[in-house]
């Protein structure tokens, strides 16, 4: 399977764990990943907040460039993932709209018709792969590991989803399979604050603490997210918001997916933690 | 297939969270639209502005539907700290009282998760139409006195409209040098803590066609569908 991969501006900074892994783990499971050439910023919640013209020819351009690719745009940043989403949805359903777009993006030689699908990697995990298939897959067993599972909110919280709004449970049964224990974690979908913990740090704070101590008290021995905002978050303000708690790794679901898989920390950019985060000792040697 | 049983327990504990006052039940009077007002005044360039953004969006044919049934606003993580809370603020608009609204923190406030949205039992897309207010607020200058989002994506926008895409590390630098430049000393630790891990790199790849981006961002600029 091939798919037009969109990074986003995240991964290639504060991220930069979630792109090494979400690599590693594609082409061990023999997905092929094509970086759009040239992608560009998605917009997003900003742009969206200042001109909804200007938001979607920016998408647009992103989108128009991997239509040339043909495949389907796996985009893991839950933002960048929303944003393309909703301008792909906007340009079809408004059409005022889509003439303004295709007038800004034609003498570029861009167009955008709509035909490549914005996709998230645990979607693209789950249904092209398959749970039992990368399962069968797996290296190692994460048995003693428990796992809050935390999907933020903005990856179910589109038109289509690929999963329940509220109780979403992909990445609870794909850990499952793979041995892990998981925690009742009832803040599974609840907002971490995003751009609030810069702009409004009172209320960033605020949703962070809330988060941690729901894991934390669930006995949580990791974190596992699939955005790059709310990894952040969760992970890089633990002192300040609750400074005598017990420090919990914040992981990508890729990372422990790799983990399992077989691959080594280090191409799972796990050496790049804040919270370092280890298998217990007996787990972390393979078995073919 | 969903597991029911476990759903009760997905119910978000809200600590903090107020049980709805007499001030809420009684709400703004009004709830119908402007433009539906017999005998109304004619909408003012305000109310004409509004009608634009939202109808930018699917979400503007939405807005009749509300009951005001205080869901969106009991689903909101952030209510409790809003000058309007959500429900109040769908009533505000359908009122025709944008200015109250614009004034307020309330869409400043609003992170964007979108759980009002996804529990309007009357399908309102609740977190684009507090976008169109946003917009309105940030056209017109009076409603977006210094607000740190606002700044924040006046700071983003920079970036990206020069580079293309966004460096995490300038957007903060940026924002703290034009609003609080004493904070970039707490922001300091954290950022030494990010470098050493190889997460903050200063230089990130620029776009390569940064002309054919700023040409399209110039062509886009100030077009409105209306």
């Amino acid at each position: 399977m091939e798919y037009a991969y969109y990074p986003g501006c995240s991964l290639q900074a504060t991220a930069r764990s979630y792109d090494e892994s979400l690599r590693t783990v594609f082409s061990m499971l023999d997905l092929r990943l094509h970086e759009i050439p040239d992608w560009n910023c998605c917009g997003a919640t900003m742009y969206m907040s200042v001109d909804q013209v200007l938001a979607s020819c920016i998408s647009a351009r992103t989108l128009a460039l991997a239509e040339r690719l043909g495949h389907d745009i796996v985009a893991p940043c839950s933002s960048c993932f929303t944003i393309l989403n909703k301008t792909r949805r906007l340009l079809t359903q408004n059409p005022d709209l889509a003439r303004c777009v295709g007038e800004a993006l034609e003498p570029s030689g861009l167009r955008t018709t709509g035909c490549v699908r914005v996709r998230h990697p645990l979607e693209v995990l789950i249904n092209d792969v398959g749970i039992e298939s990368i399962a069968g897959a797996a290296r190692r067993d994460l048995a003693p590991t428990r796992v809050a599972h935390y999907y933020g909110c903005q990856i179910v919280r589109q038109e289509e989803p690929f999963d329940d709004r509220q109780h979403p449970t992909t990445m609870d049964r794909l850990f499952e399979a793979l041995g892990a224990h998981n925690v009742p974690f009832s803040m599974k979908v609840r907002c971490c604050g995003g751009m609030l913990m810069t702009t409004t740090p009172e209320v960033g704070e605020r949703l962070a603490a809330e988060i941690l101590e729901c894991a934390r008290s669930g006995g949580a021995d990791c974190i596992v997210t699939t955005c790059p905002l709310c990894q952040i978050n969760l992970e890089a303000y633990q002192k300040r918001v609750a400074p005598k708690a017990r420090p919990v790794p914040v992981l990508f679901f890729t990372q422990l997916l790799g983990l399992a898989l077989g691959a080594e920390p280090k191409e799972l950019g796990l050496h790049r933690q804040l919270v370092p985060f280890a298998l217990a000792e007996a787990h972390a040697t393979l078995h073919s | 297939m969903i597991d029911r049983t476990a759903m009760r327990a997905v119910e978000p504990t809200r600590p903090g969270m107020r049980m709805p006052t007499p001030r809420d039940a009684a709400g703004p009077r009004a709830v119908s639209a402007p433009e539906v007002r017999p005998g109304a005044e004619p909408p003012s360039d305000l109310h004409r502005a509004f009608t634009r953004e939202v109808g930018l969006t699917p979400a503007g044919r939405t807005l009749l539907r509300c009951l005001q049934c205080g869901v969106c606003t009991g689903s909101c993580p952030v209510a409790p700290l809003m000058d309007i809370t959500p429900r109040r603020a769908i009533a505000l608009v359908r009122a025709g009282e944008l200015e109250a609204l614009l004034r307020s923190n309330t869409v400043w406030i609003c992170a964007s998760c979108y759980a009002c949205t996804v529990r309007c039992p009357a399908g309102i897309a609740i977190t684009d139409i507090l976008y169109a207010v946003k917009r309105l607020a940030m056209e017109r200058r009076e409603f977006a006195p210094a607000t740190a989002v606002h700044r924040l994506s006046k700071a983003f926008m920079h970036i990206v409209s020069r580079h293309g895409r966004n460096r995490e590390a300038r957007l903060v630098v940026t924002y703290r040098l034009r609003t609080q430049p004493l904070r970039l000393l707490a922001d300091m630790r954290l950022g030494f803590r990010l470098r050493r891990r190889g997460r903050l790199p200063w230089h990130q790849p620029s776009v390569e066609g940064r002309k054919e981006f700023t040409d399209i961002l110039g062509r886009a600029k100030g077009r409105s569908t209306s």
